[in-house]
């Protein structure tokens, strides 16, 4: 039973609570509206999500068995010592991208420099092969994660959402509606309690 | 002049028991080096390595054997009066001794290097001793041939 | 005793040696294996086994450095000329070396030193060499690397060129490699490392291809003292690979690369069979000698398959670290 508002049973009172009874009824109709869209956006996505995650892990795994084959050429200090420097840089730009109040994070990989900065004689051209794998991977591997932070953001807003709408739906327009009834038979009571009184001082002043 | 003959024969006899016994000393030290480095990761071989490296070591035997043939023919054995030896004679037994000194000096060696592939081949394979063995023996052959020869030849000089 | 006979013990001492390898019927059985301590238990029954005594699953790593060293260690105490053994250490002295330079540049650019990546595996110990370039006495260095190191460290200040200097240094490895090979006047020993730098530059060649490079720079990388001519081998790098293979046939390394399958148009799968190619080529030069009880060339045959050996072994165990299918490693094996 939801608990009612503590307000004075008065008309003043009972006119504004109606009022607001409208608005709630409204908000509540349209974040379920947005709910929906949100879970049907966010299960396309997902379903989205899911297969390139698969994809880019079965090339991942293509790539680490290239760098398993490099690796396993040599000692694992001499690799190291490889791939100690690198003349390559990886530049990486953030945008946002707003979906239904949702921030979506973009992010613009760009990688600069020559790939080939280690000695031949000592790696093996698996390495050059998994490296270029692996760089090529790289910008779809940040896009994968852009897109599963977006995923989780909106999994979180939905949770909001839903939470706002029960909130509506359960505690407060019920609260509301207990109210304005009590705000109601209280001002009905007063009218009754009144109506009585004038009917029994009618009475006294009828009879004298 | 009497004497050139009995130092023929005595020359004979020293090549005969002087070079198979070096040839003989070099393939042991071969084979035995290759013993020696089986053993250092395989000390249980040893039976078959030392069987191996001895192999080499017969045509000193043979050497010497001949040795005691040309002087025993001559009567140089025990000290007593010699018998008397002509040159002709003392040249025939110098050439008599010859083949047990020449290919038992070549031999040896030969057979050292073949004893020495043979205990790096029972390094790997220790259950092949059986052919091990026969490899090295078959370069025994020639020398034991010479040895004939050498005796054939030795009993054949009338002095 | 004869010059000849004075590989005697060394070699008999390795094909003794020989007979603990890890030999194809235990690399199956590691790989039938569930997991990687499964590799490790059937690994435990070789001559492996004493340096796996301390320490987890996983530092197999460790484990196959040990036996390199070890090997290399007790090679070099009883091989008559040292510089056979010396041969397969030099690669690490240079290693050693490309640390010290990259942990100079590295700490210019504020970086930090990364001295735990030197192996104690080279001739030189790690620390002279440290004390050589950083008091920047490089009359101290070895093997003529003097005269390379300035020159790299005023390259790095002028450019930056980290493949440059890679080169230089790679270019010095090889070119005391042949020196030292030359010495040694065992015409086997010299024909090896001609096959190694055979190997090296078609190696180099197609890997270069991939990148498409020009051909000045292709030009650099190609190392003197091959069997094939470099102009031979700078002839045939605009032409498409398989027509390599045909160019090569008349050369020693044609039967090997004839093996390999030229309708696979894909250069990447054919650079890694062309590896292992190479890797056979180089063995089957050095095996010509496995019937001679007294070459030296058998030193050489012996560490060069002990090297294959560490390498497949350490193919199995990252592979089963890393739960990688059998069929492929199977493919990766060397042989041995």
């Amino acid at each position: 039973m939801a608990k009612r508002l503590n307000v004075n049973p008065n008309r003043m009172e009972l006119s504004r609570l109606k009022k607001r009874v409208v608005v709630a009824k409204r908000g509540h109709k349209l974040l379920k509206d947005k709910q929906d869209a949100l879970i049907k956006a966010f299960l396309e996505k997902a379903r989205e999500l899911k297969e390139l995650r698969e994809e880019l892990e079965a090339e991942l795994s293509l790539c680490y068995q290239s760098f398993l084959l490099a690796r396993a050429q040599t000692l694992p200090v001499v690799l190291e010592q490889a791939l100690m420097i690198s003349s390559m840089r990886c530049c990486i730009d953030v945008r946002e991208r707003n979906v239904m109040s949702v921030l979506i994070p973009e992010y613009n990989v760009r990688q600069e420099g020559e790939g080939l900065s280690y000695g031949l004689a000592n790696t093996s051209a698996s390495l050059d092969l998994s490296l270029e794998r692996f760089s090529a991977l790289l910008p779809r591997l940040i896009h994968l994660a852009a897109e599963e932070k977006g995923l989780k953001l909106m999994a979180k807003e939905i949770e909001k959402t839903r939470r706002r709408v029960n909130a509506l739906e359960h505690v407060l327009i019920p609260s509301f509606q207990e109210t304005v009834r009590y705000i109601t038979m209280k001002l009905d009571e007063q009218e009754r309690a009144g109506l009585s009184r004038l009917m029994r001082i009618k009475e006294i002043v009828r009879s004298h | 002049m009497e004497f050139l003959g009995i130092a023929l024969v005595i020359c004979g006899a020293a090549l005969a028991a002087g070079f198979a016994g070096v040839g003989s000393a070099i393939g042991v030290g071969i084979a035995g080096q290759c013993g020696a480095g089986v053993m250092t990761e395989d000390p249980g071989k040893f039976g078959l390595v030392l069987l191996l490296q001895a192999l080499p070591g017969t045509q000193g035997i043979y050497g010497l054997l001949i040795a005691f043939v040309a002087i025993l023919k001559v009567g140089l054995l025990g000290g007593g009066t010699s018998v008397d030896v002509g040159v002709f004679q003392g040249l025939g037994i110098l050439f008599a001794c010859l083949p047990t000194a020449i290919v038992g000096f070549i031999s040896a060696i030969a057979q050292g290097k073949t004893s020495a592939a043979c205990i790096q081949m029972i390094a790997k394979r220790p259950e092949e001793t059986g052919k091990a063995v026969i490899l090295p023996a078959m370069v025994e052959t020639y020398a034991v041939l010479a040895l004939l020869l050498s005796i054939i030849l030795l009993n054949g000089i009338q002095l | 005793m004869a010059q000849s006979e004075r590989y005697g013990y060394a070699v008999s001492r390795l094909r003794a040696m020989e007979s603990r390898f890890v030999e194809a019927p235990i690399l199956q059985r590691m790989l039938e294996s569930e997991d990687l301590s499964g590799a490790l238990k059937v690994l435990g029954e070789t001559s492996y086994a004493q340096w796996m005594a301390d320490g987890g699953d996983g530092r197999f790593d460790q484990i196959v450095e040990a036996e390199l060293r070890f090997v290399l260690q007790e090679t070099h105490r009883f091989v008559p000329d040292v510089e056979l053994v010396d041969l397969y250490r030099i690669p690490y002295d240079f290693h050693n070396v490309k640390v010290i330079l990259k942990s100079a540049f590295r700490k210019a650019s504020g970086g930090s030193r990364r001295w735990e990546l030197l192996t104690p595996l080279g001739t030189v110990d790690s620390g002279d060499l440290i004390t050589a370039i950083e008091s920047e006495d490089y009359r101290m260095l070895p093997f003529g690397l003097g005269g390379v190191v300035p020159d790299c460290l005023a390259l790095w200040e002028q450019s930056g060129d980290l493949l440059e200097i890679e080169r230089r240094i790679d270019g010095q490895l090889f070119k005391t490699l042949r020196s030292l090979a030359a010495k040694s006047s065992h015409a086997g020993i010299v024909s090896w490392i001609a096959a190694r730098i055979d190997a090296e530059n078609v190696r180099n060649l197609g890997r270069l291809k991939r990148f498409n490079s020009d051909i000045a720079r292709v030009t650099s990388f190609l190392h003197k003292g091959g069997h094939i001519a470099i102009d031979q081998l700078l002839s045939i790098y605009s032409e498409p690979f398989e027509f390599w293979i045909r160019a090569l046939t008349f050369t020693d390394l044609g039967p090997t690369l004839g093996m390999l399958s030229s309708k696979d148009s894909d250069l990447e799968a054919i650079l890694v069979d062309m590896e292992r190619a190479l890797d056979d080529y180089i063995t089957s030069v050095i095996h010509r000698y496995r019937y001679d009880p007294f070459a030296p060339e058998n030193i050489l045959r012996y560490l060069w398959m002990k090297e294959m050996e560490t390498k497949n072994v350490r193919i199995v165990l990252v592979g089963k670290s890393n739960g990688a299918d059998r069929n492929l490693l199977r493919g990766l094996l060397r042989h041995v």
